[in-house]
């Protein structure tokens, strides 16, 4: 027994960045829970299948497959460091792969390579931390505003709120793949205002105008059009 | 604790800082590891050192902007909820149309008042959403970067185009949900004026950008467009009556 222990090879940097990442990983996973846990166990509000299914169908389907593809994408960028902590923390394509890429190439080295692994871990952790931090700081400077967000003066800004975050990302979206772009959110403009109705099944929509979108990129991409 | 719910209840900010406060010990626990390990491999402290500052001094304009993004839903969801949301894995765009999404599907919608069983069942839509992101690290990462899967090979060029599809997807829904009032009701009508402001604003942003080469502020452009047409919102409210 102690000779097969002795014989062992020690891990590796690389193999202890797994292990340990996937430690990590497990500890945040619980901790993200935590929160809806903590809130239906302490109010005694647990949400009933049938209310959760209904607010779940139209993202879940949508934001898992947007996932998938972002693991496969941003993964080979960042190493394995900087994978298991820039996925925690988000921001992935305006934030993490930047600062990595960035760090990279002014230590100059490749992803691929410990010496690459530890550089994206170090870049990702101190923007990591930095970007919690200031968030904190934001709350913390919010914090004593909170009872101000609920004058009714100020309501009709946060029942806007919704249309204020998609009136900027339509044009970002449209700019970025305008033959796209152009004919679904058209297409969706339409339909939503002959048939108002369609606003109270629109988590319904959601998933039909991203499979519409992905068609037509598809045909698009074939023919060489985009 | 008083257990009357709020959707600023001390108890909320007290889960939200627990996860944050993991989150940050995560980063210093892998910094420290991999700090030690590059001087093992040769790299000196000066030069690690720049890159460190380098990457907080770059990581400042982004975060500003994911604060502000707090900001705009403190008044339909509170402060602690966005915070944790924002902070762990999500971003604003998903995380306000997943909160939208639930709310509708409870038959209310942001910025009316909730109930507790409401905001939990938005907590738990928003926090099931980014599911997957955490679950498929620990599997595929290993695979991935050993080479062993030939999965991670896809065509690069066809990936970004899915991704903003579905997000064009998205944006349909939301712009065509905006837009769906607009000859029922004075609200109706408001949303899609705000709609139309914050696409304007995004618009001079991206001229200002483009003529004045104010590269900054492609972070903040759309914080920006929505704060100023979330104030638009009110005046418009006032003017329609």
């Amino acid at each position: 027994m102690e000779n097969k222990v002795m014989n062992k090879a020690p891990l590796s940097y690389t193999d202890t960045v797994h292990r340990k990442g996937r430690i990590w990983f497990i500890v945040v996973y619980f901790f993200i829970y935590l929160f809806p846990i903590g809130v239906s166990i302490f109010f005694d509000a647990w949400p009933t299948w049938e209310m959760f299914f209904n607010a779940a169908i139209g993202v879940v389907p949508t934001y898992w497959a947007v996932s998938v593809v972002e693991t496969f994408s941003y993964l080979p960028m960042l190493g394995a460091g900087g994978s298991y902590l820039g996925f925690v923390t988000g921001n992935m394509a305006n934030l993490k792969v930047p600062v990595a890429l960035n760090a990279l190439d002014s230590a100059g080295v490749k992803q691929g390579t410990e010496e690459g692994d530890v550089i994206a871990t170090i870049a990702i952790a101190i923007s990591s931390i930095v970007t919690v931090l200031i968030i904190i700081l934001f709350v913390v400077l919010t914090a004593p505003l909170t009872p101000i967000f609920e004058n009714p003066v100020l309501q009709p800004a946060f029942e806007n709120v919704v249309p204020a975050l998609f009136g900027g990302l339509m044009i970002v979206f449209i700019a970025k793949c305008p033959k796209v772009g152009v004919p679904v959110v058209f297409l969706g403009a339409l339909l939503f205002i002959l048939i108002p109705s369609l606003s109270g099944i629109f988590p319904l929509l959601l998933p039909i105008f991203a499979v519409l979108a992905i068609v037509l990129a598809r045909i698009l991409y074939k023919k060489g059009k985009v | 604790m008083d257990k009357t719910f709020s959707i600023n209840h001390p108890l909320l900010f007290i889960l939200a800082g627990i996860c944050v406060a993991v989150v940050i010990l995560q980063s210093v626990v892998f910094l420290v590891r991999a700090w030690k390990r590059a001087k093992a491999i040769g790299f000196t402290t000066e030069k690690l050192k720049g890159i460190a500052i380098t990457s907080a001094l770059f990581s400042i304009a982004p975060a500003i902007a994911i604060g502000i993004g707090v900001f705009t839903l403190v008044g339909s969801l509170g402060l602690p909820l966005p915070w944790v949301r924002l902070s762990v894995v999500g971003a604003l765009t998903y995380e306000l149309s997943a909160a939208e999404t639930a709310a509708a599907a409870l038959g209310t919608k942001l910025g009316q008042v909730f109930t507790a069983q409401q905001f939990s069942t938005i907590a738990w839509t928003m926090t099931v959403g980014i599911t997957p992101g955490v679950f498929l690290i620990p599997i595929l990462c290993k695979p991935i970067l050993s080479g062993v899967s030939k999965i991670g090979q896809t065509d690069k060029k066809w990936g970004e185009l899915f991704v903003n599809s579905i997000f064009i997807g998205l944006v349909a829904t939301f712009v065509g949900k905006s837009l769906s009032g607009t000859t029922v009701s004075t609200e109706g009508l408001v949303s899609s004026l705000v709609l139309a402001t914050s696409a304007v604003f995004m618009v001079i942003c991206g001229i200002l950008k483009k003529k004045l080469k104010w590269e900054w502020l492609s972070d903040y452009a759309l914080p920006i467009s929505m704060i100023l047409s979330m104030a638009c919102a009110i005046l418009y409210t006032n003017l329609l009556g």
